[in-house]
């Protein structure tokens, strides 16, 4: 080997050796850049799946099997139809369809983690081409505590809903009551001017709070968007909660009270430390803690609502009454998450609503008292008055030739005077009757009555050269013979007092919404109209006993038959040309 | 006169007054008549079945009932003397104060054989006790028939 031969083999060796080691350093480049991307790909924070289109595992990052709770060789033997929830599964071929259509694509499904609990994920994936096959990269994201703040704004609505809700139910029911409380129209105009700064409720608080600490690549403007409007969300419930007249509270399912407002605290009695931890027991009357227990028992039992009257005894030993309404707060997926209340202070009006019963019991007792005092006094008045008139005639009688003619003529007096005694005696009898001896409502045919009456009066109506005529008359639901003698009342007196024209009378009847009005039409002598109340006083006469004769009872009569049937009675009149005797008798309710 | 036998009359009234009145109205009127008088209810009962200090009473021919008496009141003498064999067929006829169409129709129904009511016109008064005379004491043929 000559030193050229040697020296160009050297060269030859060298540029070897120099070409072993550019290849040995690009090698050693390439296995650097193989494992620079797979500590890469193992530091993501999300999880990074590459599998083929049969859900086969090819490549899977670190956190892709920690996640998850399995080891590295675990979870490369899982195959995604087993990972994915089983809804979503089914869904695989569809999906893989859509990403062949368009190479990339992003959804939201859930994966089994290995303890068996599920995990909300979003994925984005899209289809690479890797030695000639294509698969499927997939970049997974934890979306667990998105999904909790949508689920806690959805619940916070669902509350906020549930209040207004009850709070209306209240409103109905007071207004039903015929009170208005008009503090609670503000609740409806909240000022809409809350401070971020009011930390969240304490019942939203129960899971913790919502946070931001995840790592730094991790984007996560979606969730700061929706703490921001959880929190306004909250901060709205919080205004409406401080400013509410009403209570609000809220009860778990194990009957502890989660969530109450100051003005609940008020209203019960107890702060809310006390309520939240122990209940309510300490200040609910005790007559009436039975009626609560059974009726949140009825309520609990089908997850209805709640509704209650009952009070609270505070411990300074005042009473207070409330109305409780309560309506289970049920979340989208239907699930029952609460009691949603509203507690308010219908003390007043209760007082005023035992006052009026009161009222109305000893209105009712005295009303009675009166009618039998009527009846009574009318019987036993009778028999002195018997005494005095037939003995002084039998003295007339006896003695008649003993007694000067000044002397017969008192007697005759007094003799009249018991007689009219008597006449409004049983006038009084009569009208005392209308209630303690009415008979029960039937149909009454009322053309049917004014024919029996035209026929009894046969003689009164001749004898006045009397004309009663009527328009069409309807069936009522009425007290027969009270029904004939108001015809009849009303019928005389329009004979009675014709002032010496051809009496006239015009019965018609209009049919209203709910009642009957009739109009019994005369062209006698009217009254004037600062008389339109009075005429229809017991024994009121607008005439001397010379001119008419009668004890003036007829037209109260004709008042208390229409009060009983729940009616009205009144007149119009042109003084010396008519009167229009109106009254209603109401249309039978339930039919 | 002497052959016309004197009428039983059993007044059963708690009212002096009236009473009195029957008693004064009855001796003028054309009808012998031999007056008795109870005071309630219950003496009227012990009269008609002989009983306490009624022991040797005479069977009434005729029987003027007033209806409100203290204790037992008329309404209820009716309803028993009605539904007793040996009364049930004394005429009764009621004589009462209160005009109240129920009453009269439940005495009707009770099987009572008239029914006045008490006028407070003397001459209405006397009408009614002769016009009763009449109908029942003269035109009437009672059931002690042993009288005629």
């Amino acid at each position: 080997m000559t030193n050229k031969e040697l020296s160009r083999e050297l060269n030859l060796l060298r540029r070897k050796i120099a070409k072993f080691e550019e290849l040995k350093y690009k090698g050693d480049l390439i296995e650097e850049e193989s494992k620079l991307k797979t500590q890469l790909l193992d530091a993501a924070n999300d999880p990074i799946f590459l599998q083929d289109f049969d859900g086969n595992f090819v490549y899977i990052n670190e956190s892709a099997y920690k996640t998850l709770g399995y080891t590295k060789d675990e979870l490369m033997k899982v195959n995604l139809h087993d990972l994915d929830i089983s809804e979503s599964a089914d869904l695989i071929k569809t999906r893989i369809n859509d990403l062949i259509k368009k190479g990339e694509s992003t959804f939201e499904t859930a994966h089994y983690r290995k303890d068996g609990s599920v995990m909300p994920v979003e994925i984005r994936a899209r289809i690479i081409e890797s030695q000639d096959r294509k698969l499927v990269l997939s970049n997974v994201r934890d979306i667990t505590e998105r999904k909790r703040i949508e689920n806690s704004l959805q619940e916070n609505k669902s509350q906020l809903e549930a209040i207004f809700s009850s709070m209306v139910e209240v409103i109905d029911t007071l207004q039903t009551k015929g009170k208005l409380l008009s503090e609670l129209s503000t609740i409806e105009k909240p000022g809409y001017k809350f401070s971020e700064k009011l930390s969240p409720i304490t019942v939203l608080n129960q899971e913790g709070q919502p946070t931001g600490t995840k790592s730094s690549f991790l984007d996560n403007t979606e969730e700061k968007k929706m703490e921001r409007k959880l929190e306004k969300s909250e901060a709205l419930f919080r205004t409406l909660t401080d400013v509410s007249t009403v209570g609000i509270f809220m009860i778990e399912l194990d009957g502890k009270y989660s969530f109450i407002n100051e003005r609940g605290c008020e209203i019960i009695g107890l702060d809310a430390e006390e309520i939240l931890d122990l209940g309510t027991g300490r200040t609910i009357h005790p007559d009436d803690s039975e009626k609560v227990i059974e009726e949140w028992n009825k309520a609990l039992k089908h997850m209805e609502h709640f509704k209650c009257e009952y009070r609270y005894h505070h411990l300074n030993g005042s009473d207070i009454w409330v109305i409780a309404v309560a309506k289970p707060n049920i979340d989208t997926s239907g699930r029952f998450v609460n009691y949603v209340g509203t507690l308010v202070d219908i003390n007043e009006h209760q007082k005023a609503e035992e006052k009026v019963i009161k009222t109305l019991d000893e209105l009712n007792r005295s009303n009675k008292e009166l009618e039998h005092f009527a009846y009574v006094v009318s019987h036993d008045l009778q028999e002195p008055l018997r005494s005095v008139s037939n003995f002084l005639q039998l003295l007339s009688r006896r003695y008649n030739d003993k007694i000067d003619p000044k002397s017969a003529e008192y007697i005759d007096i007094t003799v009249n005077g018991a007689n009219r005694m008597q006449t409004m005696i049983n006038d009084l009898l009569t009208y005392s009757r209308i209630t303690t001896r009415g008979k029960k409502f039937t149909y009454t045919n009322c053309q049917a009555v004014l024919d029996d009456i035209l026929r009894d009066l046969n003689a009164t109506i001749e004898e006045n050269d009397a004309i009663v005529t009527n328009g069409p008359l309807p069936t009522v639901f009425a007290d027969n013979s009270q029904m004939k003698h108001l015809f009849q009342n009303l019928i005389v007196n329009g004979i009675k007092f014709h002032g010496g024209k051809q009496p006239k009378i015009h019965i018609s009847v209009v049919e209203k919404n709910k009642e009957w009005l009739f109009l019994f039409q005369d062209n006698g002598i009217g009254i004037d109209s600062k008389y339109a109340e009075s005429i229809f006083d017991v024994f009121k006469r607008l005439h001397t006993r010379k001119e008419y004769s009668g004890t003036g009872i007829g037209l109260s009569i004709c008042r208390k038959i229409v009060h009983r049937h729940g009616g009205k009675i009144w007149i119009k009149s042109n003084l010396g040309e008519c009167s229009k005797f109106y009254f209603t008798i109401p249309k039978r309710r339930n039919g | 006169m002497d052959n016309i036998m004197a009428v039983d009359i059993l007044l059963v009234d708690d009212n002096p007054d009236d009473v009195l009145l029957t008693k004064e109205v009855l001796r003028e009127g054309k009808v012998k008549n031999k007056l008795y008088v109870a005071e309630d209810g219950d003496e009227a009962m012990q009269f008609l079945l002989n009983q306490g200090k009624f022991t040797n009473a005479p069977r009434p021919d005729i029987m003027l009932l007033d209806l409100n008496l203290p204790g037992k009141d008329g309404r209820e003498v009716l309803s028993d003397i009605k539904k007793d064999w040996n009364l049930k067929s004394i005429p009764v006829v009621i004589l009462s104060s209160s005009n109240d169409e129920e009453d009269v129709i439940k005495m009707y129904e009770n099987h009572a054989n008239a029914y006045i009511i008490k006028p407070v016109d003397l001459d209405k008064f006397i009408n009614v006790i002769r016009t009763f005379e009449d109908f029942w004491l003269t035109q009437v043929k009672l059931p002690n028939g042993d009288g005629m």
